[in-house]
């Protein structure tokens, strides 16, 4: 089943002469379930896409269907939703919310969404994530592997169909990335999440059912391996 | 030593905002400090000055032999002396009925001058055989007077008459009266070893007791000394200190510890803001070998170059400012003088309220200025200096963050939800933000609770004594017969001074006793603390009604155009025939016993019985009546009693005008027609010639008519005296009093309210500001603007609620306290404003909101993606 289709996206920054092309119509598809690496080099427009997934961005042309709705048509409202209960976002520095603690990090959306939040979900997730004993901390107080694990879990807490991440791994060390990247895909394959997942590394994009090559803005390879 | 002067310079012109609002704010503690401790020294200065209007000297030493005097004069610290020599009392006695005596004291020319002299007629005495005497002997302006003092005789002629000075006496026992006397010293007349009394102004008043004991030293005589400690008080160098003293030093401290904490709250958060936003930089300079000592400096030499160029515009506009404040004190305290002064005496001295400047006070205000400024940028100071280079270079982005989870107590989660808890939680994340939130909010809600509550008692205070007269003047008339009075009103008519008359007369001294039915409940009441409402003729001290309870009952008429206008307000076709009345049963006055005292239950239809018998006097009455009759002075006539039966018309609430009932005259007024009055008159005066009327004036210019009095007065000399009230003067003086007070306290409340605004305002935009990658990512995880509104609001709201609170609690504390000292517990109860509360909470709110309304404008047009990648760089 389609979960994500993107028609002639196009995403321009500037103006007359000052204009950069990030995104230049791309159009793909995604699977109900699949796991996406998008790589590419510096500047090619990787996070710009990824942002423009998750609502925080608006494409300049082009149309973006999830789950048979155009969400480049969503008033700013719609769109909190749709981060909250359909896209959920993972970005390169932990993103954290400094006041909240581990698990109030991870329930966040949830709550947000005025939902109860599952406990026993909570805490096999804490266990999954090895935060069991750091769960009661405060992001000051954890790692760079240990907070990125935090905001991965705020994603995978609340089930969301899709998973967008942006270099979740950039800031760590090769081990601890791939720990990071068995964990999503663990997800992945037991709640059938669909997870796009924005890398540098390609030992991370091998973990990747397919990859999408992006070069000045247009997909120039798109791999299923 | 130079880099770091350089750097701090740098440092001063990148960061313009956090420069300007610190001079904003140390322009206003300056102005603040300067001009209390100014007008303080200037108030006092006034005050002494006053003192020495009516007795002008420091130390009077007394039993100084003569050929001494010249030693006290050469003194050092000594200015001016004022030599008094006793001539003694007189052999004589001037009356024939008690003994009459004078006593005369010599006066050098200073003495004239400065000591305290009341005369009220006449001139001072100008050369030795001139007198000026006690009023109260039979002499006038003009007369000789012989005397004999220790068997030598003297004769004056006398040129004024005075009050009673501190040498008269009155010895009831004997019925020996010793009458005042001042003539001029006669230097030719006096020997080496008389002994005089000399009083001392020093040039250096704090030196006054060293000076004295100087003189003591140096004179070998037994020496009396007499300080005036009035003065020394205001001067405040009193050895044992003096109320004034103490009340100016708790005064002057208060205002300027609640200056203190307020701007301290500001400064320090000023500081501590711009540092922080500057510690990737800070972090930089230490990397490339800044030492701790030389950031320290920095920060420091910013601090301080940003105060010397604040103080001097805050001294300078200070000194602006008090100048006008002084300019318009001035004359209000003249109009509070003019009502103090007894108008019949001629020595009276208006006094100038001036603005005194000195070098002493202005340095005490430069160092608290720079005392307040180092205390609050000294703590930022040192921590930067103390944070390590990874921290500042590292993102900032967790810092400031303390270890430990903050707990949202559980009502906060559960009412306000996730939003709650975070806006919860936000406002705590930082203590020292927190706290001087917190501060900055509580000062400006107690000063704005505690100076409306404390003026208000003051109005309310000063308004006991000064009843609501819908008049503004009053003319009595000079004697029984009414035509001068009516000469009086057309020779003021003339000047059209006269808005409208109203002239009554009365029976003062008619009394009613109710029966206990007739007294109305909150009378009764009110009897129970008879001995603090005067109300003990009425009843006994636990609330019952005595036997024979007397009640005063006024009868009065009014002039026709009044009795007319009265009769219509009572109700139409209202007329009263002979011994008809109507009952003014209800005196305007708010107690805590009663809101409003109605006097009686009488109802139209009732009688009441007005009989000028005092049962207070029955006692005695009846013992004088049986003196009589045990010494056969049959003759003597016991005074006839006088009843009658008033048939009442109406009761009313409504009392005639150009009359007043207050709690010091509680009493029925009866009004009643002409007819009915003028028989009652003769029935008590045997005269058929009825007194005259009181006339009161109401007037638009009572200054005006104070003079055309005067002018009156001086014309008719002799002839006749218009003996007026000016009503308004006191009330004037206590108006000043009020607005004197309400204009130094709110501008001190508006000057610190402005520091309290821009601290919160800068607080909460700080707050907001340096929260904005966090509000991208909470919108990036699906929180939505909404949510993040209701978040922001609830934090106002919790900065709000706990400052409401707390300054509620304090205010009340300090309002219960002021009520204490203001008013009598035992009559009037403690009262709180609504309003003022309520409108405190709404400003409290207004000014949080609109700081986060102006935080959010940028917020808002946000773009979530553009913020998460700065995040990345
Ligand atoms: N707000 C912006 N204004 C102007 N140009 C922008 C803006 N954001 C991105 N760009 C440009 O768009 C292009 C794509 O940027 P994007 O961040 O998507 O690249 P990227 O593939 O994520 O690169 P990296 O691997 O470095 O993260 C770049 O050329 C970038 O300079
Ligand atoms: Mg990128």
């Amino acid at each position: 089943m389609e979960i994500l289709r993107v028609e002639n996206l196009s995403k321009t920054y500037g103006e007359n002469d000052n204009i950069t092309k990030a995104l230049e119509d791309v159009s793909f598809s995604a699977q109900d379930g699949e796991f996406i690496a998008i790589i590419g080099a510096s500047g090619s427009g990787k996070s710009t896409l990824l942002h423009i997934l998750g609502g925080i961005d608006k494409p300049s042309s082009g149309r973006i269907i999830v789950n048979g709705q155009d969400i480049s048509n969503l008033s700013d409202r719609e769109l909190a939703v749709y981060r909250r209960r359909t896209a959920s976002l993972v970005f390169q520095f932990y993103n954290l919310i400094p006041i909240l603690n581990v698990k109030e990090n991870i329930t966040l959306p949830i709550r947000l969404d005025n939902k109860k939040v599952d406990d026993r979900k909570l805490e096999e997730l804490v266990k999954i994530l090895g935060l069991t004993d750091k769960q009661n901390k405060l992001p000051n107080q954890l790692s760079g592997g240990e907070q990125q694990r935090v905001a991965i879990g705020r994603a995978l807490m609340c089930e969301t169909k899709i998973l967008l991440a942006d270099e979740p791994t950039g800031n760590l060390d090769s081990k601890n990335s791939i720990e990071i990247v068995k964990l999503i895909k663990e997800y992945n394959e037991k709640y059938n999440q669909t997870i796009i997942l924005v890398t540098h590394d390609i030992e991370v994009a091998k973990q990747a059912g397919r990859i999408i090559t992006l070069q000045d803005g247009k997909i120039v390879r798109d791999e299923v391996q | 030593m130079k880099n770091i002067l350089e750097l701090a310079t740098k440092e001063l012109k990148s960061s313009k905002k956090m420069v300007i609002a610190m001079i904003v704010g140390i322009v206003i503690v300056t102005i603040l400090i300067n001009s209390i401790t100014t007008l303080a020294l200037s108030y006092q200065e006034y005050i002494v000055n006053l003192s020495r209007s009516k007795e002008n000297w420091e130390a009077k030493i007394e039993n100084v032999p003569y050929r001494d005097v010249e030693v006290i004069e050469k003194s050092e610290n000594v200015k001016q002396i004022s030599i008094v020599k006793d001539l003694g009392i007189s052999e004589e006695s001037y009356s024939e009925w008690f003994t009459d005596l004078l006593h005369i004291k010599e006066y050098d020319e200073n003495a004239l001058k400065n000591l305290e002299i009341k005369l009220k007629k006449g001139r001072l005495p100008q050369n030795t055989k001139e007198i000026i005497v006690n009023e109260d002997m039979t002499f006038e302006v003009g007369d000789t007077i012989d005397t004999t003092i220790n068997n030598k005789k003297y004769s004056y002629q006398i040129v004024g008459l005075i009050e009673n000075t501190d040498f008269d006496e009155f010895e009831a026992t004997t019925l020996t009266k010793v009458n005042g006397a001042i003539t001029l010293l006669n230097k030719d007349n006096i020997n080496e070893n008389d002994l005089v009394s000399v009083s001392i102004i020093s040039n250096d008043i704090s030196k006054i007791y060293n000076t004295v004991n100087q003189i003591k030293a140096d004179i070998n005589s037994d020496l009396n000394i007499i300080y005036n400690e009035e003065l020394l008080g205001y001067a405040c160098v009193a050895e044992d200190g003096s109320d004034f003293e103490n009340t100016i030093l708790i005064v002057v401290g208060l205002l300027i510890a609640i200056i203190a904490v307020s701007s301290i709250a500001l400064i320090y958060t000023i500081f501590n803001i711009s540092i922080n936003e500057k510690k990737k930089y800070i972090g930089s300079l230490s990397s490339i070998g800044a030492s701790r000592k030389q950031i320290f400096s920095i920060y420091l030499i910013e601090g301080l170059i940003i105060t010397i160029m604040a103080i001097p515009i805050g001294l300078l506009l200070s000194f602006g400012i008090d100048y006008l404040l002084v300019n318009i004190f001035d004359g209000l305290f003249k109009t509070i003088q003019s009502s103090l002064l007894d108008n019949s005496l001629l020595t009276n001295k208006i006094v100038d309220l001036h603005l005194i400047f000195s070098w002493k006070t202005l340095l005490l205000s430069i160092v608290l200025v720079v005392i307040i400024v180092l205390l609050s940028i000294l703590v930022p100071t040192i921590n930067v200096s103390k944070t390590t280079i990874m921290d500042m270079i590292r993102k900032n982005k967790y810092t400031k963050i303390g270890k430990k989870t903050i707990k949202t107590p559980k009502i906060i989660a559960a009412t306000f939800k996730i939003e709650g808890e975070l806006a919860y939680k936000n406002i705590r994340r930082s203590h020292s933000k927190f706290i001087t939130m917190i501060i900055s909010l509580t000062i400006t809600i107690i000063l704005f609770i505690s100076i409306n509550g404390y003026l208000s008692n003051l109005n309310f205070y000063n308004n006991l004594d000064v009843a609501d007269y819908n008049y503004r003047y009053s003319v009595f008339s000079p004697s029984n017969e009414k035509d001068y009075t009516e000469d009086i009103l057309d020779m003021l008519n003339q000047f059209e001074l006269i808005d409208n008359v109203y002239a009554y007369n009365m029976l003062n001294i008619m009394y009613t006793y109710p029966e206990e039915k007739d007294i109305n409940d909150s009378l009764k009441k009110a009897m129970a603390k008879w001995d603090k409402l005067y109300l003990k003729y009425y009843g006994n001290s636990d609330g019952t009604v005595r036997e024979n309870a007397l009640m005063w009952a006024r009868v009065m008429m009014l002039d026709d155009k009044t009795y007319q206008e009265y009769l219509q307000s009572i109700g139409d076709s209202m007329t009263l025939e002979k011994n008809e009345c109507i009952l003014v049963n209800y005196i305007d006055l708010k107690t805590k016993y009663f809101d409003g005292l109605y006097l009686t239950n009488y109802k139209p239809g009732d009688t009441i019985k007005v009989t000028d018998e005092d049962i207070t006097f029955k006692d005695e009455e009846e013992a004088l009546e049986e003196i009589n009759n045990m010494m056969g002075w049959t003759d003597i006539e016991m005074p006839q009693k006088i009843e009658l039966n008033l048939k009442i018309k109406e009761v009313t609430n409504v009392i005639p005008k150009g009359a007043n009932n207050n709690l010091y005259n509680q009493i029925v007024y009866l009004v009643v027609n002409q007819e009915t009055f003028n028989d009652l008159w003769y029935k008590v005066f045997n005269n058929k010639n009825v007194g005259s009327l009181l006339y009161n004036i109401q007037t638009s210019d009572p200054a005006k008519m104070d003079e055309t009095v005067a002018q009156l007065n001086k014309k008719y000399e002799g002839e006749f005296r218009i003996n007026a009230t000016n009503f308004e003067a006191e009330k004037q003086a206590n108006e000043n009093e009020v607005l004197i007070k309400s204009i130094l306290l709110y501008s001190f409340f508006g000057l610190i309210s402005i520091l309290s605004v821009i601290n919160i305002f800068n607080i909460i935009t700080s707050n907001i500001r340096l929260r904005r990658n966090e509000f991208a990512e909470l919108k990036a995880i699906g929180m939505s603007q909404k949510q993040i509104n209701r978040m922001l609001r609830l934090e106002g709201i919790f900065y709000g609620t706990t400052s409401i609170v707390l300054g509620l609690v304090i205010s009340i504390i300090i309002l219960y306290v002021l009520y204490i000292n203001m008013l009598d517990t035992e009559i009037y109860g403690f009262t709180i404003s609504v309003p003022l509360i309520l409108i405190t909470i709404i400003l409290t709110y207004l000014v949080i909101f609109i700081s986060i309304k102006f935080a959010k404008r940028k917020m808002k047009k946000e773009n979530i993606s553009d913020v998460i990648r700065e995040n990345v760089d």
